[in-house]
């Protein structure tokens, strides 16, 4: 009877576990939303401008539910936010990786969550429907603000500027809403789109499968300019002075002029290129899928080095002051030395990297398979 | 062979305690013959297992599967983080020998991907680019098991879904090869000739050649059509829908009508055009056989009378028939059976589509076969059909395409040794002298006998522009110099000198598929151009002359396998349809990718280490016996050689019994070698159902220990023997009537099986089984008898799919407290009770006419097509008896029954008819009906 007892109360353990509240509610005072989108920024360049130890010390790891797509965590300045490709939102406390909160939904969330002031703007791609919800949460309330249906799948990452949210659909259709979901407008591009938009002077610019480049007035939704430069385009749109790099399907790094639209230079890797490339304020770093990982000027595409390395590269790098952080399917991270390429440390995983890394106050948050979400810390 | 000892030990299991198995199993042996002394290659991403001396395989296998490893990668976006465990043979013989799978593995198979543990098993065939092929196709089904798994797990999906069975083998095809004349050959064939089956049909070939090249075709549709990222993607979406089409209709944004339909057409416009300047095979050449799978004829003209001999399978036994010809080399007649193949070991297995035959002038037939551990050459004497010399060395396992020489004193032919290399021998018949003319990596086929004192044969020796290429080549007897005859971009195959020694004939996919060419020979040169002489819009094989303008080869055309003559037209030979080869002089040899440096990989030996192959637990809850629960797992190590089998479970009724009631066995099989065994402890209590006394039970605790041994004599025969020692205390009445016996078991039985199997049961062949045993109470007394047990199955084969099969069986036991057989229902004799006819003695016979009923049964719904195929039916006789002292009665019973196989797993039987009964006096009032499952006798 004792044992059956026992396992009455673990069944029900797991039971009431499994039903734990959907809910997010953190009632703080003023929080900064340090990182609030995939990329920091619209034009995602993924630079720290700042000193880096390469000494990591793992300070938590915390888990998620599902596991991710190329996205990466978002923070303010006490909590991070992950979505998941299971369909929720957790929250975890920047210190010490304690799960504040987390939404629990069904479907998938394929783009990082955007956050702005109290409020978590996420898409939701609905199991078996062509349907995604846009959820506006207010984690200070801790209720839905706004759920708007698409009949689409977003499965992209989001772009924002002052007064607006971009959404991008599977089928290549453009959605702009406005902070309260208002629609403002939308455009179909009619073409896939798998790569990762970047935004700069009030343009969207676009890669699809068909390896065009399609560039949207934010104001007018009106399509700029298209032009095909390649087969296909899996990467991500990465801009920086006015230039806008992506990489194709055969390896090629394009570096387009983002008034004119013409291309500045192409460099061939020789490889896939599946990630956005990292820019500082001189190089551009990006890696393949032949494990290669490129150092290249980003004024005249001339390589200035280039690393056979172990892993396969198809998650987005960050680029600091001094160092270069490449997590990579195999398992681990480089930290690389950004002049010469010089592996530094290399840092392994229990499973593959599969998270775009962000730096929040002298922590490095990383996520890999299973949901895993782990944080080091910098020490000198 | 795994199989059989898997049941033995089930048996053992439940039944040790009566010591004498009351079923009888029969089945083929999977017959070790070598022990293999295995390594293994450590590389970045593989743990490859290779054996003796095929190192320099294993070292080519694992370039290319680290190449391919980071193509695939690179192509699915995915990775896969575990070594993964490559197996490789050095042969398709000892890849059947293998123990990663339990079953037979049939010739055909080129390699398979194990996905419980995740193992690749693959034979080298000689051909590296074959190998290449096959590791690829296999690292495919990895990579894509793998990348659906983490899809599905990533968004917390259940993770036991796979794409259909089509899209899984068809992606392995198009991510491993280019469409090669075979793909080609296929695909034309079911497009023109209208047995091509869109996506919502697909099932209707499920697990068929044909599906494969369909799902091919249709990949390499959705690239040319909708581009080849959309194919990943598809992997990508699988999470979205339960049903796969709706995956493709998303990933592809259209209906599956409309893809199928898109598809459908595309096909149709790519192949039709074909007719334009194509013919098939019946119009562009005399078909001579209407039945079967027809394979490499060779004429052969005796004093008065000229033949065709081929092999083929006409009856589902691979076999040699010879199609006599009247005078105008038409058929004079049916194809006679002469010598039938796959009923024993002698002649094992024709490799039909790999081995061609060949015959003398003096009337020497050659063949090949697999007999024992390799491959052997037969000689027969066509007069009278005598096998009048065998050929077999020990280090040549896989033996191809014997040809005679002109005096038919020599032959040459190509066989793999045992570093799996593929080359041209030639052998004298009178002294048993054999030369080896070739020995490298390269894939030296088909040779044949040419001019000045050369052999012609192809090989993938070509180098320069068309590297890799099949071309064919001369070798010098004497120096073995070797040159090329044939300099193309296209594979070439089959050569054979005329007659005349004016023309070389051979095939080549020159046009996509296989057709037949000629080229000159000029003074004992060959002509540097080659012209074509059949254009059939299929693959023609093996063509060989009749005389100087007639030729017979087989030709695949509606799905089948056939024979044909066709006569050489001086328009042919003049056709416009030529290549002139530009050079043929190319020097230098392409190298084997091998692995870059030693740093990068590790040589060790192998060590067993054990995984769990199967676990399973129950716990059940019942009013009247309370919870009760058990689990058995199964452990092996890498190479299924060692495996172990435990079983746990608890019969408590009453929670005072509990401790009492653990029932455990753990036993231990080996299968490394040829000889197997196995051995193990049990403990069993609980409540047994009493043979002896009709609905009764009675309590039981015993342990012990059981040995087990197995030796495969052949294929088809073994020998078994057991022995058990047991400890038991029965209860049969509680505290009034017991019994205590320490007992031991010994038994030895011979068993045969060649049958031939329908959907039902065995339709040809015979099967045996002689049992002697012998059980005894070595401490108390309390038991001893012994036991004879015989068992004969024979089938005769009345039709294609008809046949009457016998049965006879007698099962003796005599001594103090015997056990007792039983029998009654649907497995044995049909219309009495189930297992109501008990005794210690018994006799059973059965009869019974065995038929196809009805092939396909189509039930159209307005919201579902239903279709069901292979009903069959019997009538049948059975007569036995049981007894324990003095022989009682004879029962018997007759009727008709009724058989249907559901996804060839399970049997339904339907039995009708009557009982005779009263000491076989008096039929039955009325009908018996019984329901069951079960395969025939």
């Amino acid at each position: 009877m004792g044992l059956l007892r026992k396992i009455f109360y673990l069944i029900s353990f797991l039971f009431i576990a499994g039903c734990a509240k959907s809910l997010i509610q953190i009632s703080s005072g003023n929080l900064e939303n340090i990182h609030p989108i995939f990329g920091k920024n619209g034009e995602r360049d993924f630079f720290y401008n700042i000193i880096t130890s390469d000494s990591l010390k793992l300070v938590w790891k915390a888990d998620a539910f599902g596991s991710f797509n190329n996205s990466s965590v978002v923070a303010n300045d006490s909590m991070i936010f992950i979505a998941d490709l299971a369909g929720r939102i957790h929250v975890f406390n920047l210190e010490n990786g304690k799960q504040r909160g987390v939404l629990k939904t069904k479907g998938a969330i394929f783009s990082t969550p955007f956050l702005y002031k109290f409020r978590i703007y996420y898409p939701l791609v609905k199991d078996g429907k062509k349907l995604t919800e846009f959820i506006v949460y207010d984690y200070y309330a801790g209720k839905d603000l706004y759920i708007v249906e698409i009949e689409d799948l977003i499965t992209n990452q989001m772009l924002f500027d002052d007064e607006s949210i971009y959404l991008f659909a599977e089928d290549g259709t453009v959605y702009k809403y406005n902070y309260e979901t208002k629609l403002i407008w939308k455009i179909e591009t009619n073409q896939n789109i798998h790569s990762v938009p970047a935004l700069t002077k009030n343009k969207i610019f676009i890669g699809n499968d068909t390896g065009e480049i399609v560039i949207i007035d934010t104001n007018t939704g009106k399509i700029l300019d298209r032009k095909k430069i390649s087969s296909h385009f899996f990467s991500g749109i990465t801009i920086n002075d006015g230039i806008c790099y992506i990489g194709d399907d055969e390896g090629k790094l394009f570096a387009i002029d983002s008034d004119t639209y013409e291309i500045i230079f192409s460099v061939d890797t020789k490889g896939r290129i599946l990630m956005n490339p990292a820019i500082d304020d001189k190089n551009i770093y990006v890696g393949n899928m032949k494990r290669m990982f490129f150092c290249i000027d980003k004024k005249n595409g001339k390589i200035i080095w280039s690393k056979n390395l172990k892993g396969y590269f198809n998650t987005t790098p960050i680029v600091t002051s001094n160092h270069l952080f490449v997590p990579n399917l195999f398992k681990s991270l480089f930290v690389l030395d950004k002049q010469s390429g010089e592996v530094i440390k290399e840092i392994e995983f229990d499973n593959r990297a599969r998270l775009s890394l962000v730096i929040v106050k002298n922590k490095l948050i990383i996520g890999y398979d299973e949901g895993v979400i782990a944080a080091y810390e910098f020490v000198n | 062979m795994k199989i059989l000892f898997r049941l033995c030990f089930v048996i053992l299991l439940f039944a040790f305690a009566d010591l004498q198995a009351q079923y009888f199993f029969f089945g083929r042996n999977k017959v070790q013959y070598e022990d293999f002394d295995w390594k293994v290659l450590r590389t970045e991403h593989f743990n490859i297992y290779y054996y003796g001396e095929m190192e320099t395989i294993a070292e080519i296998g694992a370039a290319y599967a680290e190449e391919i490893y980071a193509e695939l990668s690179e192509k699915l976006n995915h990775v896969v983080t575990r070594k993964i465990p490559l197996i490789f043979y050095n042969t398709s013989i000892h890849f059947q020998q293998t123990n990663v799978t339990p079953g037979f593995i049939p010739e055909g198979v080129g390699g398979f991907f194990e996905f419980v543990k995740g193992r690749v098993v693959i034979p080298s065939t000689g051909s590296l680019s074959d190998f290449r092929h096959v590791i690829r196709h296999e690292l495919v089904h990895v990579f894509m098991t793998n990348k659906v798994f983490r899809v599905l797990r990533d968004h917390r999906q259940p993770t036991d879904i796979l794409p259909p069975l089509w899209f899984v083998e068809g992606l392995a095809e198009y991510l491993s090869t280019e469409v090669d004349a075979q793909a080609e050959m296929v695909m034309r064939d079911a497009v023109i000739n209208n047995y091509f089956v869109g996506l919502k049909d697909i099932f209707k070939i499920y697990g068929s050649f044909l599906m494969y090249k369909e799902g091919q075709s249709f990949l390499e549709f959705v690239e040319e059509k909708y581009g080849a990222e959309k194919i990943p993607l598809i992997l990508d979406n699988i999470w979205l829908y339960k049903n796969f089409n709706e995956v493709i209709e998303h990933t592809l944004q259209k209906s599956i009508e409309e893809i199928d339909n898109e598809w459908s057409y595309y096909l149709k416009r790519k192949y039709f055009p074909l007719l334009a300047d194509k013919v098939p095979q019946e119009i562009g050449a005399k078909k001579l056989t209407n039945w079967g799978f027809n394979f490499s004829p060779v004429y052969y003209k005796s004093k008065d009378s000229s033949f065709i001999f081929f092999s083929a399978n006409r009856d589902g036994y691979s076999s040699l028939y010879k199609l006599p010809l009247d005078k105008d080399f038409n058929p004079a007649d049916e194809p006679e059976l002469i010598l039938r193949g796959e009923k024993s070991d002698e002649f094992e297995s024709f490799h039909l589509f790999q081995s061609a035959i060949d015959v003398s002038k003096s009337g020497l037939l050659s063949f090949v076969t697999k007999s024992g551990a390799t491959d052997v050459i037969h000689f027969m004497n066509v007069s009278n059909n005598q096998i009048i010399k065998t050929f077999q060395r020990d280090y040549l396992i896989s033996i191809s395409s014997p040809k005679f020489s002109d005096d038919g004193n020599k032959i040459v032919f190509q066989a793999v040794d045992q570093k799996g290399f593929s080359d041209i021998y030639y052998y004298e018949i009178e002294n048993d002298s054999l030369v080896r003319l070739t020995n490298d990596y390269y894939d030296d086929r088909d040779p044949c006998f040419g001019l000045n004192n050369k052999i012609i044969f192809s090989s993938d020796r070509t180098a320069g522009n068309f590297a890799g290429k099949y071309n064919l080549f001369s070798i010098q007897l004497d120096n073995k110099e070797i040159k090329y005859v044939t300099y193309a971009n296209a594979n070439f195959s089959n050569p054979i000198i005329s007659n005349n020694k004016q023309f070389l004939l051979f095939t080549s996919d020159v046009d996509g598929v296989r057709n037949i060419w000629m080229q000159k020979i000029n003074e004992g040169k060959f002509d540097n151009k080659i012209t074509q002489i059949s254009n059939f819009f299929t693959s023609a094989f093996d063509p060989r002359f009749i005389n100087d303008t007639m030729i017979v080869f087989s030709g695949f055309q509606n799905f089948s396998f056939h024979i044909y003559r066709k006569t050489i037209n001086q328009s042919e030979l003049d056709s416009t349809k030529t290549i002139v080869f530009e050079s043929r002089s190319v020097k230098g040899k392409w190298l084997a990718e091998t692995l870059p440096s030693e740093s990068e990989y590790q040589k060790l030996n192998y060590e067993k280490e054990y995984a769990l192959d199967y676990a399973q637990s129950v716990v059940a809850t019942d009013p009247v016996f309370g919870t009760r629960g058990g689990a058995i797992l199964t452990l092996s190590d890498l190479l299924g050689d060692d495996q172990y089998y435990i079983l746990l479970y608890n019969t408590a009724e009453v929670q005072s019994d509990f401790l009492r009631s653990f029932n455990l066995s753990i036993t231990r099989i080996n299968l490394s070698s040829r000889v197997n065994f196995g051995y193990g402890i049990f403990n069993f209590n609980g409540r047994r159902y009493d043979i002896r006394e009709t609905d009764e039970f009675f309590y039981e605790k015993s342990y012990g220990g059981v040995f087990l041994l197995s030796y495969p004599l052949t294929k088809f025969q073994r020998i078994e023997a057991s022995t058990t020692l047991a400890d038991t205390e029965r209860e049969i009445v509680p505290g009034i009537s017991e019994r205590k016996a320490f007992l031991l078991s010994n038994s030895i039985s011979m068993v045969h099986d060649n049958s031939l199997w329908s959907t039902s049961g065995p339709i040809d062949g015979s099967r045996w089984l002689v049992l002697l045993g012998y059980t005894t109470d070595i401490k108390f007394s309390n038991v001893n008898y012994f036991s004879i047990i015989g068992d004969y199955r024979y089938y005769i084969r009345l039709g294609l799919r008809t046949a009457l099969a016998t049965r006879f069986g007698f099962f003796y036991n005599e001594g103090k407290d015997a056990r007792r057989y039983f029998m009654g229902g649907s497995w044995d004799l049909r219309g009495w009770p189930r297992w109501s006819i008990r005794g210690e003695k018994m006799w059973l016979t059965s009869l019974e006419f065995r038929f196809p009923l009805i092939d396909q049964l189509n039930i159209k719904f307005p919201f579902l097509d239903l279709g069901f195929w292979g009903f069959r039916a019997a009538t049948f006789f059975d007569a036995g008896s049981a007894w324990d002292r003095e022989y009682k009665t004879t029962y018997g019973s007759v009727g008709v029954g009724f058989r249907f196989n559901i996804f060839g797993v399970l049997v339904l039987r339907y039995d009708i008819g009557k009982k005779i009964e009263k000491d076989f006096t008096q039929l039955q009032p009325g009908l018996f009906y019984q329901f069951f499952f079960g395969w025939d006798f």
